[in-house]
């Protein structure tokens, strides 16, 4: 074999194995094998769910996944003699950037730990990790402090090793890292929206993409769109809605900003700014 | 203790129309969980409306959450049963099993543990429900259905005397609230509550799973709602963590349109954007017309 041909067989062959890292793996790939703890084995055979099988694994919320953009999920729970149990879901999004919708969605007002990778949260019992397409759940019932935080630095460490490479941020999310990182929920589709503000039936904002940023006094929606003129199109049909709803009271508009009263007093304001739609619901004083 | 009510004089009829003597609607506010669900029931008319004795009790609480403000209060199970059991219940029977660690998230749980022993549940109907035909049932049709079909329910549903259905009024992203009507689907397999996010017109459509909810009310309609509306999450439903409200109520009727409507409206939802609400009505559910009903609205101390 010359020289050249080595060469190009072994590009060839580094690049197969490249791919096979960054896409070919599977949720129940990433998953621990018995004894990664010693002691810790799974209790039971593992649940691997694809598509809209997920509806047999989420007891409510399965629809958001779907939404995001859901590949498959692999389950299961791992017990000790003495030691307690762990339960471990992970789940294999479209994208980097689905999977990481469902991780600031599902880890709710925790604080997260931003790394190269993974992101993780911690809640008293439980863990939220986020690692490129996947995003991985764990809790556990009847470990010391001492054992959890044992058992999360493993898993920590587990999952980039096992799904190398650093975490792809969405850029809508990327110019919000610094300030408002921990209370900001990446949204993909109407479905998530309504997680945070229900603006109506029918998908009135025409939402694709949203960053939803969580505060004590207010929320702010900042809705994303591929150009100028859709955004501009969608907030003159939506301050066309807003003055014919129910739902609003206390009007007002003025050149690309609308403002009114919803149901539970809260003030909400709408502004026109580019390609993006800016909403701010404030509670009242 | 002596029970003090304080009547808010919220007879929500409109002047010159007939009210009956029994309220539509029993909406208890308050701080004592417990007391206010009895308070609810005894306003409604009596347990012994309800429940006769000897009765079979089947029972479906929306238990299976973490998040408090995502389950049922556990005070608003244990008064229930209490009640049942004091008004001569020979059995009854959770539809849905309770994870027996839910009952020690109230602290009169030991005061009742032995009462609680004495209920049964169905443990198949556990999520992942899968069929099996000697626990469910197939019904292939449902008279008056617009869409539901082909369902597979719990076969003692059909054997019990008396359903109370127990839910939490909450946020839910693709129903917006999940209530009387949408708690019924834990009657459901698995497979046939997910037939209803997928076999519509299009993936997870609102507007059918909603018909379906309706459809399968009219299956087996419960006798008694007592609805939780305590302290529930608003966002990020069902499961929660999310934005929460505290209207502090326990609620009680039988008509699931009414008391959605009105449920929606305590924790700040619009009734016209629950298309349960909607698609129950239209197939004769119920009112959701709240001033062309009896509300009572009290405060317990």
């Amino acid at each position: 074999m010359s020289k050249t041909n080595f060469l190009l067989r072994f590009c060839l062959l580094a690049f197969v194995l490249f791919s096979f890292n960054a896409y070919g793996q599977t949720a129940l790939d990433l998953l621990p094998a018995d004894e990664w703890m010693p002691g810790w084995k799974q209790s039971y055979d593992v649940l691997a769910y694809e598509d809209d099988d997920l509806f047999f694994l989420i007891n409510g919320g399965a629809d958001l996944f779907l939404e995001y953009g859901f590949s498959d999920v692999a389950a299961v729970e791992y017990r000790h003699p003495s030691e307690g149990k762990i339960y471990i879901e992970v789940y294999r999004m479209d994208s980097d950037s689905a999977a990481f919708g469902v991780f600031s969605l599902r880890k709710g007002s925790l604080q997260m730990e931003i790394n190269p990778s993974p992101w993780v949260v911690y809640g008293e019992d439980n863990l939220h990790l986020w690692q490129g397409p996947f995003y991985i759940s764990v809790s556990t019932s009847g470990l010391s402090s001492l054992g959890k935080l044992k058992a999360f630095a493993m898993l920590m460490a587990h999952f980039p090793k096992m799904a190398p490479g650093e975490n792809r941020v969405p850029v809508l999310f990327g110019n919000h890292r610094e300030s408002e990182s921990s209370n900001a929920t990446y949204v993909l589709g109407p479905l998530g929206l309504n997680n945070f503000y229900h603006f109506g039936h029918g998908n009135i904002l025409k939402v694709t993409e949203a960053l939803a940023i969580t505060r004590d006094d207010s929320r702010e929606i900042i809705l994303n769109y591929p150009d100028d003129y859709t955004a501009q199109k969608v907030f003159l049909s939506f301050s066309e809605h807003l003055g014919g709803s129910n739902r609003y009271s206390d009007y007002q508009i003025e050149d690309s900003e609308l403002l009114a009263k919803d149901l539970r007093n809260n003030t909400v304001i709408a502004r026109l700014k580019g390609q993006k739609i800016l909403f701010s619901v404030r509670k009242p004083e | 203790m002596k029970m003090r009510i304080f009547l808010l004089a919220m007879w929500l009829m409109p002047m010159g129309m007939a009210r009956s003597s029994t309220p539509d609607i029993v909406s208890v506010k308050g701080v004592n969980v417990f007391e206010q669900t009895i308070r609810a029931v005894e306003l409604l008319g009596g347990i012994d409306r309800f429940v006769k004795p000897g009765n079979k009790v089947g029972i479906l609480v929306n238990s299976d959450f973490r998040e408090k403000g995502a389950y049922v209060d556990p005070e608003v199970v244990i008064a229930a049963i209490k009640m049942a059991f004091d008004a001569g219940a020979a059995d009854i029977v959770f539809l849905q099993p309770i994870n027996p660690e839910y009952w020690t998230r109230t602290p009169l749980e030991p005061e009742y543990r032995e009462l609680i022993a004495r209920t049964r549940e169905i443990k198949e109907n556990q999520f992942p429900a899968v069929f099996s035909e000697e626990v469910f049932v197939k019904i292939p049709e449902v008279e008056g259905a617009v869409s539901a079909k082909d369902l597979e329910l719990v076969k003692e549903l059909f054997e019990v005397d008396a359903f109370i259905n127990i839910p939490i009024a909450k946020h839910h992203a693709t129903t917006i609230l999940t209530n009387s009507m949408k708690n019924l689907m834990g009657l459901n397999t698995r497979a046939s509550n997910v037939k209803f996010h997928l076999d519509g017109p299009s993936r997870n459509d609102p507007e059918f799973l909603a018909q379906c909810i309706a459809d399968l009310y009219l299956v087996r309609r419960p006798d008694l709602i007592i609805s939780d509306v305590t302290y529930c999450v608003v966002t990020n439903g069902p499961d929660g963590p999310g934005e929460v409200v505290s209207p502090q109520m326990v609620v009680a009727g039988n008509d699931p349109v009414a008391l959605d409507t009105y449920c929606a409206l305590q924790i700040g939802f619009l009734p016209e954007d629950v298309l349960t609400i909607q698609k129950a009505f239209e197939i004769g559910l119920g009112e959701k017309d709240l001033s062309k009903l009896n509300v009572l609205e009290v405060y317990y101390e």
